[in-house]
């Protein structure tokens, strides 16, 4: 055992001289995820399209091709069929994802029933308006009918309802989800096969957008306040590191999906907000220790001072990944289907996290090096944050580190780690030495 | 141990203590194996899961049992209901333990059936109608079908009935009439069959030779005819009345235990917090509904009113209004008058308060003046329609019998209604969907309230409980019983009994006849009067002004009945004739006073304004999956969890140890927090409680990492424990806090299942905290507390 363990103790990895190999491939991988989004398309789930879904099981053997088949008279094509579990669950998942599904049948039967009752220029408008279920507002001339007379000629179709509607010459017919007539129609054709419905998901079309959009809102608006978190509590130069590593993962996992055409549901978002969590988490924990190593080695070189700090946390990187991935494969094996995707998802989330906390957050710094005397230059009073272009927080000593409103916090954190260097105990300065020493080393190889 | 440490020791011992109080309600609810599932509203674990069954308990009135738990099969067999087993246990009671499926409403049907369903003959009805035998049926269907049995029709007895096949069902009848002689044409007679008081089918039957009863054949509909044949096999051996029904998601044994009383002392229960951590219907089973309240329709529904209102008033003030119209989009009312400009506005200014002046342009050429709603008036509305589909949801998805109901209100005139268990889909949609019915009756007031309480008393005694209860079947049964004329109609005034449950109050004597409707009132509103007693001012369209002027004008002195849906809500004195479409109805000085008026305005507008709801959303998921689901997801999170204690006792031995104890103390902690809030844990929650795993056993690996870095330098294990934990400290914090506002952002953005994730990961962020920092450096620090202590890390 211990020898195993001390594999991950005193590595001297160099992790930021790949940063340019690194940063090609994760550029290429989020590019060619996006590209996938836009060409490929997301295979939504109806929680974000609207729609119906219903979730069937046969008590006996059924072939999805008779189930399909069955449907064909509702003009469902056959993608709208699938088999669910094994082949003895006997299972499917009718999905109909057009919210105006059979709204010209609907308009059609009872514009019948209209005129065979009133005459043909009775009704002069007819508006469809697609939710759960379908809703049809019918304007018409003469005098005015009372809704139960409409409802009275319309009866014949099953499950209707009939309401007056606001202004005089008006009617509106409602009619329930879509699932009944999936459900009569399968009755029907699969005589003496009986079937329960195991579920039932109905979304208006409404509801969907509205769920994307709160998504994209939400996501911005974390991003945005991670930002100035980091920016408040590191330094304005870690913060970009910490978003674009956070981009990074949700665009690959994502991709994944795109690539595979998994079905993005809601238990999808909530993995993909729990890899936001995971990989936020894990960047934090090593920006925390180059913040800590920054306070530290005053003169030491950036690149060589972050391969420490990596190294310095590999052990923990690993214990954690491993962990959780070890939790992750209990439930991809044991959690069932609804919980396998989610699974799945984390799963990526661990890898891809892991590996842009390492390559993508940590390099960001060094990046945000180069880039913030020239930013600086460009934006006209940016001069608090960083007045120099020479004067970052690792080159000068700390008394003379330039102060800003980031850097307040920052000096807090220096002081208590001064506070810990403070402590006058022998077996510290060792641990000085040991960690100059180290960083010595990485900086000659770099 | 020094004053310090006995006091965090003390600390932790009530973090774990506090939560499993609060979680034991959760925990003992139920039979020892249900606890759990009662939490989660039965739902399965075990490995031995039975399908769900809704079981009805019943009290033997009459009878006896074994012939009643035979005759209660085989019609629920005929019928093809779908069904466990009908038991009787030991108190004894009979159980019916239904499978899912199973429609609630039939099964009541079967099982009560003996007053519901009869046969009548109505030969005598027949000489009204002209014409060929089909189409005097035909006409007499009209009259008769979905109406109540007429009364002094007599029964006829059914000897038999049987299922002929799948539509077809045929009876054998003792007609109460005398058989005609050899060779002579017999008579056409007319057969209707009622069930639940209303006449379903109108048939011809032709009687057979004395002796040899009638036979008739019956079509129905596909689904009916095992249904109809169970009822018409003749009566139960006896009478039952309902005891209880309850949801059971087991197997059909455990259901019998979970009929007999709870082991756990009732005295102990009190003692227990009333917390649970409710499940959400993705991992119990049921109905989700998102409904949209349309506000925009409802804004424009009122000025739909308003216009109809207004044309009248004006006449009244002796402005001429040529043309009255309201824009499609927008709560605007265009009004074309040769009156002055001025005059026009200082009637709308007078009239019609809630409007003010926008513009006036030119179209077609005449002058169009246009008045707008104000905006705090649009607010109103808005929120008054939300108000009003609230309480109509309500007291319907109560009338349903769902246990457990959850109505929230969401912004936007979003409503989320959820009804866990199993649940017919179209029954909730039905109850869900439509509007409530608002009437106005007279009261009898020559009606004998002694009279009336001793039919009353009668009906009860002859009546099975459960029907007695039934507001409908008790008229049925005066009517069919000769007590109570046609055109009366008995109604309650209703009032809430315990636990939510809706108990009869007062009885009023009715017309049948519905003077006015819920549409034809304008405006509901409460006021104060000089003395300062609340009344409820009402404001008719110009018909209900009209009948309400007769209406009143013939009653003065006399009573009108306010009805919702069914219920009487008031039953105010008519003062004097009312003309004009406005009335007032003063409330008295009650304590209540006020808030009854305003109840009684908000019952007037919830049947005046049809407040447009949509359903945006539904999902319903069979408490089967559910089960799986939550089965399958308690096993995973059990395996992994193991794993994970497993990982950290092997990497971290005694250290990992105690980061073990930490994170069960964490989990405890989180489960009990739930329940406190009342939050509803759903399959993202979930997702949520996983990601605060990991972040609790990051933490401890973040900090037992920086103490072997420490012991690695030489440090004793007491400094480095100090110095590892101070130093993490840091790191634990920063990256906590970045998740939390990304959790924070969630909660506020989030809708329903995002919402529920973020309140996971806050919660389980809160207690990672204090348990990683405070719990587990306790533990540490007691391990190697004295100088030479060795730390196993």
């Amino acid at each position: 055992m211990e020898w195993f363990k001390s594999l991950f103790y005193d590595t001297n990895i160099d992790f930021v001289g790949k940063r340019r190999l690194a940063g090609t491939i994760s550029t290429l991988l989020v590019i060619a995820s996006w590209v996938l989004v836009f060409t490929m398309g997301p295979n939504w789930g109806i929680d974000f399209t609207g729609g119906t879904e219903i979730h069937i099981q046969f008590k006996e053997d059924v072939q999805i091709g008779e189930v399909r088949t069955g449907l064909h008279a509702l003009g469902l094509s056959d993608d709208a069929v699938q088999q669910v579990g094994g082949d003895d669950d006997h299972e499917f998942i009718v999905r109909i994802q057009d919210a105006s599904f059979g709204a010209a049948e609907f308009q059609q039967e009872v514009k019948g029933l209209l005129d065979q009752a009133y005459g043909p220029q009775w009704a002069t408008a007819m508006h469809f308006d697609a939710e759960v279920g379908a809703r049809l507002s019918i304007e018409y001339t003469g005098p005015k009918v009372e809704a139960k007379d409409v409802r009275e000629v319309v009866k014949s179709i099953e499950g209707i309802q009939v309401k007056e509607g606001l202004d005089d010459n008006q009617v509106i017919l409602k009619l329930p989800g879509l699932s009944r007539q999936v459900e009569a129609q399968l009755h029907s054709v699969m005589q003496g096969k009986d079937f329960t419905v195991i579920a039932t998901d109905a979304v208006g079309p409404k509801v969907g957008g509205e769920l994307r959009r709160q998504g994209v809102v939400a996501v911005a608006a974390t991003l945005g306040l991670v930002l100035l978190y980091v920016a408040f509590r590191f330094d304005i130069g870690f913060a970009p590191g910490a978003i674009i590593a956070l981009f990074h993962d949700v665009s690959l996992t994502l991709g994944i999906f795109v690539l595979f055409q998994r079905e993005l549901n809601l238990p999808i978002v909530g993995a993909l907000l729990t890899i936001v969590g995971y990989s936020l988490n894990d960047t934090i924990v090593i920006y925390d220790r180059i913040r800590e190593n920054m306070a530290r080695y005053r003169r030491s070189d950036l690149p060589g001072l972050l391969n420490v700090s990596i190294n310095e946390t590999i052990s923990r990187t690993i214990a954690t990944s491993v962990t959780t991935m070890m939790a992750m494969v209990a439930f991809l094996v044991l959690g069932g289907p609804v919980i396998e995707n989610f699974a799945l998802a984390m799963m990526i989330g661990i890898v891809v996290g892991t590996y842009s906390t390492v390559f993508v957050a940590s390099p960001m710094i060094l990046v945000m090096q180069d880039v913030k005397p020239w930013l600086a230059k460009i934006v006209i009073g940016a001069g608090p944050v960083d007045s120099e272009p020479a004067a970052h927080p690792v080159a000068g000593p700390v008394e003379e580190a330039p102060r800003s409103a980031a850097g307040t916090a920052l000096a807090e954190a220096e002081a208590s780690a001064a506070e810990g260097a403070a402590d006058p105990d022998e077996g510290l300065s060792e641990s000085e030495k040991r960690r100059r020493e180290r960083a010595r080393l990485a900086k000659e190889r770099a | 141990m020094d004053g310090i440490t006995r006091a965090r020791v003390l600390a932790i011992a009530a973090s774990v203590l506090i939560p499993i109080y609060v979680l034991l309600p959760t925990f003992l609810s139920g039979s020892a194996e249900d606890r759990f599932n009662d939490a989660v509203s039965g739902v399965e674990v075990g490995a031995d899961a039975g399908p769900s069954h809704l079981v009805i308990d019943l009290d033997v009135v009459s009878g006896d049992t074994d012939a009643l738990v035979a005759a209660i099969k085989g019609r629920l067999d005929r019928a093809g209901v779908s069904y466990e087993n009908v038991v009787l246990d030991d108190s004894g009671r009979l159980l019916v333990q239904l499978r899912v499926g199973a429609s609630r409403d039939d099964v009541y049907t079967l099982i009560q059936s003996k007053a519901d369903l009869g046969l009548y003959v109505g030969d005598s009805l027949l000489a009204a109608y002209q014409g060929t035998p089909e189409a005097q049926l035909e006409a007499l269907r009209a009259e008769l079908v979905g109406k109540p049995a007429p009364g002094g029709l007599p029964p006829v007895a059914v000897t038999a009935g049987e299922a002929a096949d799948a539509t077809t069902v045929r009876l054998s009848l003792d007609l109460p009439f005398t058989p005609l002689e050899e060779g002579a044409e017999p008579p056409l007679s007319h057969l209707l069959v009622v069930r639940g008081g209303v006449v379903e089918q109108v048939r011809m039957v032709q009687p057979g030779a004395e002796g040899v009863p009638a036979t008739l054949t019956v079509a129905q509909r596909d689904d009916q005819a095992g249904f109809l044949a169970a009822l018409l096999g003749g009566p139960l051996p006896g009478q039952v009345a309902l005891h209880q029904e309850k949801v059971v998601d087991s197997g059909p044994a455990k259901a019998v235990e979970e009929a007999a009383p709870s082991a756990v002392p009732a005295w102990f229960l009190k003692l227990l917090p009333n917390t649970a951590i409710n499940m959400g219907i993705d991992l119990r089973g049921g109905i989700d509904l998102t409904l949209q309240v349309e506000l925009d329709e409802a804004v424009l529904s009122q000025v739909a009113r308003d216009l109809a209102y207004v044309s009248d008033s004006a006449a009244r003030e002796g402005i001429e209004i040529t043309s009255a119209r309201r824009s499609r989009y927008e709560p605007w009312i265009l009004l074309e008058s040769p009156s002055s400009f001025e005059d026009l506005k200082t009637f709308v200014h007078t009239r019609m308060p809630s409007y003010y002046y926008l513009e006036s342009k030119q179209e077609d050429g005449h002058e169009v003046h246009v008045f707008s709603l104000k905006d705090d008036e649009v607010t109103r509305i808005e929120k008054q329609a939300v108000e009003q589909v609230l309480e109509t949801l309500r007291k319907r998805v109560d009338e349903t019998g769902v246990k457990e109901p959850s109505i929230v209100q969401k912004g936007g005139g979003k409503i989320n209604v959820q009804l866990p268990g199993e649940v017919d889909f179209q029954q909730a949609v039905d109850a869900i969907g439509t509007t409530a019915i608002l009437e106005f009756r007279m009261v009898d007031e020559a009606f004998d309230q002694a009279e009336l309480q001793r039919m009353l008393v009668e009906a009860k005694d002859s009546l099975p409980p459960g029907q007695y209860e039934d507001d409908k079947l008790v008229n049925d049964w005066l009517y069919q019983t000769g007590r109570l004329k046609e055109d009366h109609v008995v109604m309650w005034q209703y009032e809430d009994g315990p636990e939510g449950t809706r108990v009869r109050d007062y009885a009023y004597p009715l017309m049948a006849e519905v003077i006015l409707t819920g549409g034809d009132v304008n405006k509901a509103s409460t006021s104060w009067d000089q003395q300062q007693q609340p009344y409820v001012s009402l404001e008719f369209k110009p018909r209900g002004a009209n009948v309400f002027c007769r209406v009143t004008g013939e009653s003065v002195g006399k009573r009108f009945a306010i009805v919702l849906d069914g219920e009487v809500r008031s039953a105010p004195n008519i003062k004097d004739r009312i003309c004009g479409g406005r009335a007032s109805i003063t409330m008295g000085q009650s304590m209540d006073a006020m808030e009854d008026s305003q109840i009684l305005a908000l019952v007037l507008r919830t049947g005046s304004l049809n407040a447009p709801v949509s359903i945006g959303e539904v999902r319903q998921l069979g408490s089967s999956l559910g089960e799986d689901a939550i089965r399958s997801g308690l096993e995973a999170t059990f395996i992994g969890g193991l794993v994970v204690f497993l990982f950290m006792a092997v990497w971290y031995r005694t250290a990992g140890i105690i980061a073990d104890i930490a994170l069960g103390i964490n989990l405890l902690m989180v489960m009990a927090l739930l329940a406190i809030f009342g939050a509803t844990l759903t399959l993202p929650g979930f997702a949520g409680l996983a990601l605060t795993i990991g972040m609790a056993v990051d933490a401890n690996i973040i900090i037992y990492e920086r103490i072997r870095e420490e012991l690695r330098l030489g440090q004793a294990p007491r400094k480095a424990v100090d110095a590892g934990f101070e130093k993490a400290a840091v790191a634990v914090l920063d990256s906590n806090i970045t998740t939390a506002i990304a959790g924070v952002v969630l909660y506020s953005y989030g809708t329903g299942p995002i919402k529920g994730f973020a309140v996971t990961l806050l919660i389980g962020i809160a207690t990672t905290l204090f348990t990683a920092l405070f719990v587990s450096r306790t533990m540490m620090e007691l391990v190697t507390r004295s100088s030479t202590a060795r730390l196993r890390i």
